[in-house]
C-alpha cells in the first residue's frame, strides 16, 4: 500500500509559518503535563517539534509510564441491573414482594417509582466463580469463566438518574452536553498509533443510538480531530468510504497532493487553524479508505473465533462489534467505544423487563465480552488494554410501579446510588471485587467509587494525572473530572 | 485589591475579551461576580433541585430565610450575622461549605464577603429585564461606520486597542452575501455584474436582489427547521412516514414574504385560534404537531400525548425564548429562576389541544397543493355547469366530513356519467393529511396538574395557565393564543433578543450570545449587550418585526463586510472572533455544502416545495423495527433538489447531512455542533450527488475553449467566486497533467465513469475544487 508522503504535507502546512496559537493549538499551549514535556520528548525523537505539532494525531508518550495503551469501553445503554449480575443481596430475597421500608423512599427521588413500591428480590441465583470467587448470576456463564481476569467494582455511584445526562457524565465527566469525551481526551493525550485508522472509533448496536447521541463521542472544545468516528459492521465499514467508479488510488493520491498544496496556501492567507485540521483529516480519510475494509472485515477471522464471539459477519450486532474491537485494538486504534442499546429493564413491557428480554441481552453480551477478554489475553493484548464494562447507573432494589401498581413484569427503576462495573486488563487488579453495598444493595457502604474516580483511575493507567490533563477554554482549564475524582489505588495491580 | 470579574472568567468570554475594567472602586455586582460562584459551587445542593439544610441560594427571598440550623444565610450588610460567610471559611470540615468538596478560594470568599458588606444587592439576570435601546457609543474613528451595528463594534475594538480589518474583496463579499441570504453561491454573471458596478448602491442592489429571490426563504427556513424539529416521520419505534411538507413550504413562504416575526410566532403557536383562521394559519400550527407520535402496540396514548405537550413547552421556550425548560419538568430549575410550577403553568396552555397520540395523528387538515386546488376548482365548476352539486370533497376530515358524505349520498339521484367521471376525479385528488393544532371543545377540556417529579401519571396540584413570573408582564389564565401574543410582543424581554441572536449566529457562526438556546444564568454572557439590545428594540418596534429589515442592517454593516483573513496576533487575542475585528469565516452548513456543489454544476433543480425528496443514499440506513417503509430513491432530476427538501426520517436522518453536523431534529436545536472529521472528505469526494456535480462541471470545463489556465479560472470562479492564486493555479495544473497521465495509462478507468480521459481529468480537478478549504468555508 502506498504510504502518503505525510512529512511533505506537514511541511507544506508548516511552511505557512503562522504560529498556532489558538484553542486549536495542540501541545505548547495546552495542559501542563502535555506541554513542555511531550514536546521535548518528541524533539529528541528526531523530527522537529514544530513539524510534529502540526499533526495532532501522531502518537505521543504519556506524562508518566503507563500501564495501558488503549481502551475498549463497552457501554450497556439503559443501565443493566447490578442486582441480577454482580451484586448478590440475599437479604433482598426476604423482602421480596413486601412494601419497601421507609429508608428506601423517605426523601428520595425516582424516575418512575411513585409512593411505596414493593421490593423485588434478586431474580437470578448467584454463585462464586474462579479462584477469586467473584459472585455472578447464572445469566452470564461465559463471563464466569473469565472471572479471574475481572476487577468488579460494586461501589459505583453517580448523581444523574436519567439516561442521557448519566451517559454524558460517564463519558464526558459532566451531565451538560458539549464537553470532550474520555475517548477524545485519550486521543488528545496520546495521539493515534495507527496512521490509517481513526484514533477513536465508535460502534453501535441494539438498533438504537445511545440516548445522549453523538455528544457522547464529541471532542467538545478540544480540536475536533479528536472526536470519535462512527463505523459500521455491516455495509460500507465507514459510510461513503468507497470511491466512485473511474477513480483509483493513484488519482486519489494525486488529488490529495493537489488539495494539500492548495489548502496550505489557504492556511497561509487566511490563518484559520481549522484548515490544518482539514488537511490532516483528508489524509486520514484517504488512508482509512484503504485500511478500513480490511480492518472491519470480521469474515477474515477463523470460524472458531467467529463462533467464540457469537458473531455473524455481514450483520450488525454487539458480538460483531466486540470482535471488531479486538481487530481495531490490534491495529493500534487508541480508543474503541461500543454502545449497546436495550438494557433499560423497567418491567413496563415485554421488551424491557428482567426476564426474557434481559436474558436475551445477557446471552448476546456475555459470550461476546468473555470471548473478547480471552482473545485479548491469548494475543498478549490484555495487559495493556483497558476493557471497561458497565452502564450509566444502577437499578433500584424496588420493583417499579410506574402506573401506581407493581409493573406486570419484573423490573427496576433508575438508581444512581449504587451500581456495578468491571474493568479487565490494563493494570487493574484481576480477580478482585471492590466495594460493598448495604444488605439491600441500596447504598454503597465501602469502596465508594464515583464515575469521576473511575475516570481518574483510567487516565492514570493511561499515564495521565487527571488533574493535569487539561485544556484551556474560555479562560478556564477544563479537565475530564471537572473538580473532583481521585485515583483508586486499591484496585490497581 | 482588584477583583477579577469571575463571572466572565468562568462562563463568558476569554479574559482578553472580557476585561472590561472592574476596578476596585466598582461595587461587587451580583450577576457578574456572585451568581456564577453560587451556580458553580453551591446551587447543586442549595438550589432548585435540593435545598440541603433548608437553604437555597436561588431566589433573593430564599437567602433571607433561616435554614434548619436556625441561622440566616445572608444578612445584608452584616458579615458576622451571615451564616453563609461563616460556613465558607470555618475550619470544622463538618460545617464548612461546599460540603465534602474543596473550599472556595480566598478571592471568591473575599468577593462574597464584600458583596454582603455592600448590602448583598440582588439583581435579576440581564436577559429577564426588558432590552433598552442604547445610543451609539462615540468612537475615535468616524469614517468606518455604515450601519447601526458598527459604532458598537468599533467602540469595543478601540477599547481593546484593535482596528477593524480591511474590507473584503468584492467577489468574496458577494459569495458571502449570497450564501448568507440564499444559501447558494453567486453565478458567474452575477459576480461580473457586481464587480463591474461601481455605484455607491452596488451592494444594496445585491441585497435587494437576493432578498427578492425565492431561494431566500429556502435558506432561512433551514434555520427554522432545526428549531421546529422538522421531520417527515412520527418517531419512536416504527417511525412511520408522516408528510409535514406543507408546513415546511409555509415557513419558506413566510420568510419570502417577510411575514412579521410576531405574526410568524402567533400563527405557529395559535393560528387555529385566530379569528377567521385561514387554511394557511392552520398549516402554520403544524409547528407543534412535529412532536413524536407513538404507534407501538400497547402504549398508553395519554402518556405519549403528555410527552408531546412537554416537548411543546420546551420547544416554545428554546425556540422563542432562548430558555432551557426541560429540567423544570421534574423539579425546580437547578439554577435559573424558574419554579417547577412555572413549567406546568406553560404546560397548561398546551394541554387542551385535541390531538392525543392517535395513530392517524388527528386532527388533520386535508391539504391540497396549489396545482390540485386549481384542478379542484375547474372540476367543481364543470360539475356545476352540468347542473350537479359539486360539494362532495370535504376540506376538514373527521366527524363533520363523514356526516357531509352521508348526507351527500342520501340525496344522490342517478347522475350524468360525465358528472360521475368528473366527481371521481374530484374525489381522487389525493390530499395530504397534515396534523394541525385544534383546541378541545369546552366540555372536553382537560384539567392540568403538576406532575410529581415530572412523571406524567403522578398528578400533583391542579394548575391553571400562567407565564413564568421572572419574564415579567405576567399573563395569568388565557388561551394558547394569549400565550402566543405574550411572547410576540416587544414587552417580552427575550423574544426579540433571541431572534436577533439566532439571525446573527447564522451570519457569523456564533451569536452575540454564544449559547443561543440558553439566555439563562449559565448561558454565555453577550459579547455586545448594548448592540444586541438596541437591535432587539429596533427589530420589535421601529422595524415592525421584519427579519429582512434586520438582516439588511446586519449585512450592510462595515463589520460584516470586513475581510475574514486574520493574523496570529489577532487570533491569539480573540480566537473566536467575539470582538469582530474580522469578517466571518465559517464552514458552510450541511445544506449549503451540497447545494453549492449542485448549483455550480448546474444540476440543482428549481424545486418549489411539495413532497420531500429521497436522493440516493447507502443501503441499510433505514432500520426502524416493525416498519415496512423503505427509502425509495427519487428518480429523475428532482433528486438534485435543495437539501432542505430531503426526506427527514427521525431515526435515520440523511447520512451525508449528518456527517456535516445537521441537527437530528428529534427535538428543538438552536445550535449545531460544528465538527471537522475525515468523514467530511468521504462525503464530498464519494457521495453520489457530489460525484455527479463534479462530473458535470468537469465535462463542461473540458469542453470550454481556451487554455488550461483560463479553464481552471472559470472553474474556480464558478465554485469559489475567485480567481486562482498563482500557487493554486500551479497546483491545479500539475494535478491536471498527472490526471492525464494516469487516465492515459489506464484507459478503462475513465470509461468506467462514462467519460473520456480528458473529461475524467477535469472531473477530478473539479472534485479538488469542491473539496478545497475555500469551497467548504464562507470566506
Amino acid at each position: 500500500m502506498q504510504r502518503p508522503d505525510e512529512m511533505s504535507l506537514l511541511r507544506e502546512a508548516e511552511l505557512a509559518r503562522v504560529r498556532l496559537n489558538t484553542r486549536r493549538e495542540f501541545l505548547s499551549n495546552s495542559g501542563l503535563c502535555l506541554g513542555a514535556m511531550a514536546l521535548s520528548t518528541m524533539g529528541l525523537q528526531g523530527a522537529p517539534a514544530s513539524l510534529r505539532r502540526a499533526n495532532p494525531l501522531l502518537p505521543r508518550p504519556p506524562a508518566f509510564a503507563a500501564q495501558a495503551k488503549r481502551v475498549i469501553y463497552l457501554h450497556m445503554c439503559g443501565a443493566p441491573s447490578q442486582l441480577e449480575l454482580f451484586d448478590n443481596k440475599p437479604e433482598l430475597h426476604k423482602l421480596h414482594g413486601k412494601p419497601a421500608p421507609d429508608s428506601f423512599i423517605a426523601g428520595k427521588k425516582f424516575a418512575f417509582i411513585k409512593g411505596r413500591p414493593n421490593v423485588l428480590g434478586p431474580v437470578y441465583p448467584f454463585a462464586k466463580h474462579g479462584q477469586s470467587g467473584i459472585e455472578m448470576t447464572d445469566r452470564i456463564p461465559h463471563l464466569a469463566q473469565v472471572a479471574d481476569e475481572l476487577c468488579v467494582l460494586r461501589g459505583m455511584w453517580t448523581e444523574q438518574f436519567n439516561h442521557a445526562p448519566a451517559q454524558l457524565m460517564a463519558h464526558t465527566g459532566t451531565q451538560i452536553a458539549g464537553r470532550p469525551s474520555l475517548g477524545a481526551w485519550t486521543a488528545y493525550g496520546l495521539g493515534s498509533e495507527n496512521d490509517n485508522l481513526p484514533g477513536y472509533v465508535v460502534l453501535l448496536s441494539g438498533n438504537n443510538n445511545p440516548d445522549a447521541g453523538k455528544q457522547l463521542w464529541s471532542a467538545g472544545f478540544l480540536p475536533s480531530v479528536f472526536q470519535g468516528v462512527l463505523c459500521r459492521s455491516a455495509g460500507e465499514p465507514i459510510l461513503f468510504s468507497n470511491s466512485p467508479k473511474g477513480t483509483d488510488t493513484d488519482i486519489r493520491r494525486a488529488a490529495l497532493d493537489a488539495l494539500n498544496r492548495i489548502n496550505a496556501k489557504e492556511y497561509e492567507v487566511a490563518g484559520d487553524p481549522e484548515t490544518l485540521t482539514r488537511i490532516a483529516q483528508y489524509e486520514l480519510a484517504f488512508r482509512m479508505q484503504m485500511a478500513a475494509p480490511d480492518a472491519m472485515d470480521i469474515a477474515k477471522e477463523t470460524p472458531a473465533t467467529i463462533a467464540m464471539y457469537g458473531a455473524t459477519p455481514g450483520k450488525e450486532s454487539f458480538a460483531n462489534n466486540c470482535l471488531l474491537a479486538r481487530r481495531l485494538a490490534e491495529r493500534g486504534v487508541r480508543y474503541i467505544q461500543l454502545f449497546d442499546w436495550g438494557w433499560d429493564s423497567h418491567g413496563d413491557g415485554a421488551g424491557s423487563e428482567l426476564g426474557k428480554s434481559f436474558t436475551a441481552k445477557c446471552l448476546a453480551m456475555d459470550k461476546a465480552v468473555a470471548a473478547l477478554i480471552s482473545d485479548l489475553r491469548q494475543r498478549g493484548l490484555l495487559e495493556d488494554t483497558l476493557v471497561v464494562w458497565g452502564g450509566e447507573f444502577g437499578r433500584t432494589p424496588m420493583w417499579e410501579n410506574r402506573s401506581g401498581a407493581t409493573n406486570k413484569f419484573y423490573g427496576r427503576d433508575h438508581h444512581p446510588n449504587a451500581f456495578s462495573m468491571f474493568v479487565a486488563g490494563g493494570g487493574f487488579k484481576a480477580g478482585l471485587t471492590y466495594g460493598e453495598t448495604d444488605e439491600f444493595g441500596y447504598d454503597v457502604v465501602s469502596g465508594k467509587t464515583h464515575v469521576h474516580d473511575l475516570q481518574a483511575t483510567l487516565l492514570h493507567q493511561l499515564g495521565f494525572d487527571h488533574e493535569k490533563l487539561t485544556y484551556r477554554f474560555q479562560g478556564r482549564d477544563f479537565r475530564l473530572t471537572d473538580v473532583s475524582g481521585r485515583v483508586i489505588k486499591d484496585i490497581l495491580a | 485589591m482588584r477583583f477579577a470579574p469571575l463571572a466572565l472568567l468562568w462562563f463568558g468570554l476569554s479574559p482578553a475579551v472580557s476585561a472590561q475594567g472592574t476596578g476596585s472602586s466598582d461595587r461587587v455586582e451580583f450577576n457578574r461576580d456572585i451568581r456564577p460562584i453560587f451556580n458553580e459551587k453551591c446551587i447543586g445542593c442549595h438550589g432548585g433541585v435540593k435545598k440541603a439544610g433548608g437553604v437555597s441560594l436561588q431566589f433573593e427571598a430564599d437567602i433571607r430565610v433561616a435554614g434548619k440550623s436556625g441561622s440566616i444565610p445572608i444578612v445584608p450588610g452584616d458579615v458576622t450575622q451571615s451564616e453563609l460567610i461563616r460556613r465558607l471559611s470555618c475550619t470544622d470540615l463538618d460545617e464548612r461549605m461546599p460540603k465534602e468538596k474543596p473550599a472556595l478560594n480566598a478571592l471568591q470568599i473575599a468577593l462574597i464577603t464584600r458583596w454582603v458588606k455592600e448590602g448583598a444587592k440582588w439583581s435579576d439576570h440581564w436577559s429577564y429585564n426588558k432590552p433598552m435601546a442604547v445610543a451609539a457609543p462615540a468612537t475615535q474613528r468616524t469614517d468606518w461606520q455604515r450601519s447601526l451595528v458598527d459604532p458598537f463594534v468599533l467602540a469595543r475594538l478601540e477599547q481593546e486597542g484593535l482596528a477593524p480589518a480591511a474590507p473584503a474583496d468584492k467577489a468574496i463579499l458577494l459569495r458571502r452575501l449570497s450564501l448568507d441570504l440564499t444559501g447558494l453561491p453567486p453565478t458567474t454573471a452575477e459576480l461580473d455584474a457586481f464587480v463591474a458596478d461601481r455605484s455607491p448602491t452596488a451592494l444594496t442592489k445585491q441585497v435587494d436582489r437576493l432578498m427578492a429571490s425565492r431561494h431566500y426563504g429556502e435558506r432561512w427556513a433551514a434555520l427554522w427547521m432545526d428549531l421546529a424539529r422538522y421531520n417527515d416521520s412520527q418517531g419512536y419505534e416504527k417511525d412511520n412516514n408522516r408528510p409535514m411538507w406543507p408546513y415546511r413550504d409555509w415557513v419558506i413562504q413566510a420568510f419570502n414574504q417577510d411575514l412579521p416575526y410576531d405574526q410568524f410566532i402567533t400563527k405557529q403557536l395559535a393560528g387555529d385560534l385566530l379569528p377567521n383562521a385561514t387554511e394557511e394559519d392552520l398549516v402554520a400550527t403544524a409547528f407543534h404537531r412535529l412532536t413524536r407520535t407513538n404507534t407501538e402496540g400497547g402504549t398508553d396514548n395519554e402518556e405519549f400525548r403528555s410527552y408531546a405537550v412537554m416537548d411543546r413547552v420546551t420547544t416554545t421556550a428554546t425556540a422563542f425564548l432562548g430558555t432551557t425548560m426541560g429540567c423544570v419538568q421534574c423539579h425546580g430549575h437547578p439554577y435559573d429562576p424558574f419554579r417547577q410550577t412555572d413549567y406546568y403553568g406553560l404546560y397548561a396552555y398546551f394541554n387542551t389541544s385535541e390531538d392525543a397520540d392517535r395513530d392517524d395523528d388527528a386532527p388533520n387538515l386535508s391539504f391540497l397543493t396549489a396545482g390540485q386546488k386549481v384542478r379542484q376548482a375547474e372540476l367543481k365548476k364543470q360539475i356545476a355547469e352540468l347542473g350537479a352539486n359539486p360539494a362532495s370533497a370535504a376540506v376538514v376530515k373527521g366527524k363533520a366530513a363523514k356526516a357531509a358524505a352521508v348526507a351527500a349520498k342520501k340525496d344522490a339521484a342517478p347522475e350524468d356519467p360525465k358528472v360521475v367521471a368528473l366527481r371521481a376525479e374530484l374525489d381522487g385528488l389525493k390530499a395530504v393529511r397534515l396534523p394541525i393544532m385544534k383546541e378541545q371543545a369546552d366540555k372536553d377540556r382537560r384539567a392540568s396538574n403538576v406532575f410529581v417529579r415530572g412523571a406524567w401519571n403522578v398528578k400533583g396540584a391542579p394548575i391553571t395557565p400562567f407565564t413564568p413570573p421572572v419574564m415579567g408582564n405576567q399573563l395569568k389564565g388565557g388561551t394558547r393564543l394569549d400565550l402566543a401574543k405574550w411572547i410576540a410582543t416587544p414587552q417580552n424581554p427575550l423574544t426579540a433578543r433571541v431572534l436577533v441572536n439566532n439571525v446573527w449566529k447564522e451570519l457569523w457562526g456564533q451569536g452575540l450570545v454564544g449559547s443561543p438556546d440558553d439566555f439563562g444564568t449559565i448561558g454565555e454572557a453577550p459579547s455586545h449587550q448594548a448592540l444586541l439590545d438596541t437591535l432587539a428594540v429596533k427589530f420589535s418596534t421601529e422595524w415592525q418585526w421584519s427579519v429582512k429589515r434586520l438582516l439588511r442592517e446586519l449585512v450592510l454593516s462595515a463589520t460584516y463586510q470586513q475581510a475574514s483573513n486574520t493574523t496570529a496576533a489577532l487570533r491569539s487575542k480573540d480566537p473566536y472572533n467575539r470582538l469582530l475585528a474580522r469578517g466571518p469565516r465559517t464552514r458552510l452548513s450541511a445544506e449549503m455544502i451540497r447545494d453549492q456543489a449542485l448549483a455550480v454544476s448546474g444540476l440543482l433543480v428549481e424545486k418549489q416545495g411539495g413532497p420531500s425528496i429521497m436522493p440516493d443514499q447507502p443501503d441499510g440506513i433505514w432500520k426502524a423495527p416493525y416498519s415496512g417503509q423503505t427509502w425509495n430513491p427519487t428518480k429523475g432530476p428532482e433528486k438534485y433538489g435543495r437539501t432542505l427538501y430531503i426526506f427527514w426520517k427521525r431515526s435515520s436522518p440523511f447520512p451525508a447531512s449528518m456527517v456535516f453536523d445537521s441537527a437530528e431534529r428529534d427535538v428543538c436545536v438552536a445550535k449545531r455542533l460544528n465538527t471537522n472529521t475525515p468523514l467530511h472528505a468521504l462525503v464530498t469526494m464519494n457521495e453520489p450527488a457530489f460525484v455527479d456535480a463534479a462530473k458535470v462541471l468537469g465535462k463542461r470545463l473540458a469542453e470550454l475553449p481556451g487554455d488550461e489556465s483560463s479553464k481552471i479560472n472559470a472553474g474556480l470562479r464558478a465554485v469559489l467566486a475567485a480567481t486562482a492564486r498563482p500557487e493554486e493555479l500551479a497546483a491545479y495544473r500539475d494535478f491536471l497533467v498527472r490526471n492525464r497521465q494516469i487516465y492515459a495509462t489506464k484507459p478503462k478507468l475513465a470509461q468506467d465513469a462514462g467519460l473520456t480521459a480528458e473529461q475524467a481529468a477535469w472531473w477530478q480537478v473539479v472534485t479538488v475544487m469542491l473539496n478545497s478549504d475555500r469551497a467548504l468555508n464562507k470566506e
